[in-house]
């Protein structure tokens, strides 16, 4: 431009401009991209969020408080609370937690909640749907009302509530937790019923999903006889949790099943699973609305065809979801005092599912791990007891197939007659959007999840199934470990489990008195024998769930001749319980391995129990080797393929990180289970249930000539061998490099968001799935703790990850080196604030005023 | 040149109370005082802003034993976070350096000062009566 051309005003006016366009581009979103200058300027953004590694003494005023509290951090940022009263304690655990843990305690709760697109946008909109279709938001608030009338939990959710927003009151956006830069969201003041929400989560992870879908597909591909015989509901060789001969109450006797479900009940065939009564009034009007698979035609003849598949939810949890707990008697220890141990497998992730913490008022002291959002602990000890969790695996999710009058979905049939289902219309906010009104409608038994060919879920849920899960109906059982940290023995304990209702677990117990046990516990619907196994007639009144078991019926064990209990969560009880709780037990391997050591073990010490946590010894591949490499003594292989089968006939069964035996074995035995079963079940469109492992290794080694081995898919007929030989060859072409077991199998630890640069992406450490170490790429022993109950019980424990949820804190994945190498911290209990000694990083002194 | 330095104490002490868009502010009043030319101007805010940016970032990273900077620098795919304070310092620097322009730019035209005095009695003259002087551009 010419300058003697343009005005003077031009230049000022041109920069100006530039300055105000720059300004608002570094202050705009472009996709997932943070506001730039926002993110980054060191005045408010991520840099302050660069934790100083040498925190210092505080004293912090945080209205609200009744008296002073002291909060002694450890080197591990460990905090030990120290208040006057329960109000105060559990005041302070909110605000120490959310201190560390508030994105990730907020995001949780939202999840669950179904109201993550109201902060992330409109990509979680399907998420949201289908946590409001599930009936979690409703559920969480019948459970806050249920919390609501007992003072103990509704105090302590509310202490709690108030002690994280007097932390959130205080921050401006310049502390917000880093992730909250990130995705550019404030954090929202904290209620009970997030609390509660933290509990639906549990629930979900631990007793969501189950099988009843692909159960049901393969009832209707395979017939009874093949469920029956490829999904016993005892497998021959597991120990199950309560010891054998254990004597039962006499009670009143297992309900049992409809005359329609009576052949399901056995494992029946599938056109048993489909009558459906006549309706009375169908035939005057419309056809009734019903999903395919159970249609009938109008003369009420079964179908000619096996009816349609039923798609399975893509969003289910992990069904590897497992723990091991055990407790030995001091006649079988070392010392002669009791030792506890407990290792809950669950998604590892960062910041970790647990938070460490020691919480102390007059008359309760406890340690132990803690759910960040919720008050109290869930894992630990006091200075009378300890205890630990393993899932109990029973089955209270089921699915009702209904019968619709309309495509209004107004009535459906129930008992010959047509009743009126109920509407909840949920509405969905959205970041930068519309509100969006979603209307659920309700069976008596539950929710609708999906209407008929509803998106997106079309091919993974189920339409016109009405589910009954038990986490809908209202409990408390924050109650339980509220009374649990004040519990000083067996009594108080085995009282304090009455209000936990879902999930179910196994509780493990054990005081400094001497006592050990062991608890099946949770609310549990009477069933008859299968009722739930496969997708129920939902207009069959004796389908529904009859009433619930007592507690005195349930399996439980105290201080057994043997000297010692645990839990893998294996079946529950012996054939001579009669009560039916279930089909989803899980893992014959590592029960029997977990069961071996401890039926060898006569003088355990606090060393031998930290290295049965960390047992790598793969008990399936011990009994199938073998049986596979005899099979294979004849194959022609090339000179390399048979020195590698000759390595992995010295190989010890130990899933060690550094060994590449266990990687070729692992993914012989996927190839060679996939072979087995890929031609019956066909490829992913459709998910049916597979024989699992167990029956499949008891196959290989009792049934060598059975017809599952052949290829159906070819003219030939294939053997046993023939199967282990070619699929041993494409294991090794896949493993060209020997990878070792580490990088075969890679451990993640990943970031809640999936950011990477926020997870520890590669964890070098052994174990396996059938280890009583059951470390899988992303899921194992998030939690492994040992205590020896001496006259003050003593505790070691680590999870992988570190107290701050801070990527920018030197605490943040702390645990995971230690972790990773089978290391244990001890756990410093301390009986007053001033006991620390060099074990204390830091105090902060709470003042109310 | 008094600009370099009053830009970088006032993006630093600013830094902690207004936005983060406060420099834009501070630049824009600096270059419309101090600086002579139009260069000088972007120059001295870029480096004010820019170091004062890079200093808060370089000090929190140290304190911080470079844990957060290693992780954001993995988030952006760079390669080390030793970049950070850097490119912090560049994203400073553009805001007071066009913001120093802009205000120069501004009072070039409506109160032109002269080129001769370079020393800080002239500047503050400069400032007092600038009423007789040219343009520069």
């Amino acid at each position: 431009m010419n300058p003697k051309s343009s005005p003077g005003w031009i230049k000022p006016v041109v920069l100006s401009g530039v300055l105000v366009l720059v300004l608002i581009l570094l202050d705009s979103r472009f996709g997932p991209l943070p506001r730039i200058a926002r993110f980054f300027n060191p005045f408010s953004g991520f840099w302050l969020n660069a934790e100083s590694a040498h925190p210092k003494d505080g004293k912090l005023r945080t209205p609200g408080l009744h008296e002073t509290v002291t909060v002694v951090y450890d080197k591990r940022q460990v905090p030990h609370i120290f208040a006057q009263n329960a109000h105060d304690l559990f005041f302070a655990q909110g605000y120490v937690t959310a201190r560390d843990r508030l994105w990730q305690m907020e995001i949780q709760s939202l999840a669950a909640a179904g109201r993550l697109a109201e902060v992330l946008g409109p990509g979680l909109v399907e998420h949201d749907r289908f946590q409001r279709r599930l009936g979690i938001l409703q559920a969480a608030e019948k459970g806050l009302e249920a919390m609501k009338k007992n003072e103990e939990s509704w105090g302590a959710a509310k202490a709690y509530a108030d002690g994280v927003n007097a932390w959130i009151q205080d921050l401006e956006p310049g502390d917000y937790p880093l992730e909250y830069k990130l995705l550019d969201y404030a954090p929202r003041p904290w209620t009970p019923l997030n609390t509660v929400l933290m509990n639906k989560n549990l629930q979900w992870t631990l007793s969501g999903g189950g099988d009843d879908l692909p159960m049901t597909n393969t009832l209707s591909k395979f017939g009874r006889d093949f469920v029956g015989r490829y999904f016993p509901l005892r497998p021959p060789d597991v120990t199950p949790v309560i010891p054998p001969g254990t004597l039962w109450d006499s009670l009143a006797p297992a309900p049992s099943a409809p005359a329609a479900d009576s052949a399901a009940a056995a494992g029946g065939p599938w056109t048993g699973l489909l009558q459906v009564p006549d309706p009375a009034g169908a035939a005057r009007g419309k056809p009734p609305l019903a999903p395919d698979s159970s249609r009938i035609d109008t003369a009420g003849r079964a179908p000619k065809a096996p009816p349609a598949p039923l798609p399975v939810p893509a969003k289910r949890p992990d069904p590897g979801n497992g723990s091991n707990n055990f407790v030995v008697s001091g006649s079988r220890t070392l010392k002669g005092h009791p030792i506890l141990a407990n290792d809950p497998h669950l998604d590892l992730g960062l910041p970790s599912i647990w938070y460490e913490i020691q919480l102390s008022a007059p008359g309760l002291s406890a340690y132990g791990v803690s759910l960040p959002g919720a008050p109290a602990i869930l894992i630990g000890f006091n200075r009378k007891i300890a205890w630990g969790e393993t899932n109990g695996s029973d089955d209270v999710f089921d699915w009702y197939r209904m019968t619709f009058k309309d495509s209004t979905l107004s009535e459906y049939l129930f008992g010959g007659k047509w009743k009126p289902t109920s509407r909840i219309v949920e509405a969905i906010k959205v970041r930068d959007g519309e509100t969006l009104l979603d209307t659920v409608v309700y069976t008596h038994q539950g929710p609708l999840v999906l209407r008929s060919q509803e998106r997106p879920w079309s091919r993974n849920t189920p339409s016109l199934h009405a589910l009954r899960w038990l986490a809908l109906d209202p409990s408390d059982e924050l109650l339980t470990f509220l009374r649990i940290m004040k519990a000083d023995g067996y009594d108080q304990f085995a009282a304090a489990l009455d209000p936990f209702h879902c999930p179910s677990q196994n509780f493990a117990f054990a005081s400094v008195s001497g006592d050990i046990a062991m608890f099946h516990h949770g609310l549990f619907p009477r069933k008859w024998k299968g009722q739930g196994r496969f997708t129920l007639d939902g207009s069959e009144p004796g389908n529904d769930w009859s009433g619930w078991l007592p507690r005195r019926a349930e399996p439980d064990a105290r201080n057994p001749a043997q000297g010692w209990l645990f839990s893998a969560n294996q079946l529950p009880a012996d054939s001579t319980y009669p009560y039916y709780l279930g089909a989803q037990f899980l893992n014959g391997a590592r029960t029997k391995r977990l069961g071996r050591i401890l039926s060898g073990i006569d003088s355990l010490t606090r060393d031998g129990a930290f290295r049965i946590l960390l047992d790598d010894y793969d008990q399936h591949a011990a009994e199938v080797l073998p049986v596979l490499l005899e099979r294979t003594s004849k194959a022609r292989f090339s000179k390399e393929d048979s020195a590698a089968r000759r390595s992995l006939a010295a190989w010890d069964f130990r899933h060690q990180a550094d060994k590449s035996a266990p990687a070729l074995f692992d993914r012989w035995w996927s190839n060679l289970y996939r072979s087995i079963w890929l031609d019956e079940f066909g490829g992913d469109s459709v998910r049916y249930q597979w024989p699992g492992k167990d029956r499949t290794k008891r196959m290989i080694l009792e049934e060598p000539d059975a017809e599952w081995f052949d290829d159906i898919t070819t003219p030939s007929r294939e053997t046993l061998a023939f199967l282990a030989a070619r699929s041993f060859r494409e294991a090794r072409d896949a493993l060209r490099a020997a990878p070792d077991w580490a990088h075969y199998r890679p451990v993640q630890i990943r970031h809640l968001a999936r950011i990477d640069a926020f997870g520890s992406l590669d964890v070098s450490t052994g174990g396996c799935a059938d280890c009583v170490n059951a470390l899988k790429a992303t899921h194992g022993p998030s939690w492994r703790m040992v205590v020896e109950l001496d006259r003050e019980p003593r505790g070691y424990g680590i999870y992988p990850g570190g107290q701050s949820g801070n990527p920018g804190s030197s605490h943040y994945a702390e645990f995971i080196g230690d972790w990773a190498a089978g290391r244990y911290y001890t756990l410093n209990f301390l009986t007053d604030p001033g006991m620390a000694g060099g074990e204390t990083s830091y105090r902060l002194q709470l003042r109310g005023k | 040149m008094m600009a370099l330095p009053i830009l970088f104490a006032a993006s630093l002490l600013g830094g902690c109370i207004f936005p983060w868009w406060w420099p834009a502010v501070a630049g824009y009043a600096v270059g419309f005082w101090l600086p002579r030319r139009g260069g000088a101007a972007f120059a001295s805010g870029f480096a004010g802003t820019g170091l004062a940016w890079a200093a808060a970032a370089a000090f929190l990273d140290w304190r911080n034993h470079q844990i957060l900077s290693g992780r954001i620098a993995m988030l952006f795919h760079l390669p080390s976070g030793l970049l950070l304070p850097a490119l912090t310092g560049v994203l400073g620097g553009i805001v007071g350096g066009l913001a120093a322009w802009a205000g120069f730019a501004l009072r070039a035209y409506v109160k032109p000062r002269p080129l001769s005095a370079d020393t800080a009695a002239g500047e503050a003259a400069a400032g007092a009566s600038a009423a007789a002087e040219t343009p520069i551009s």
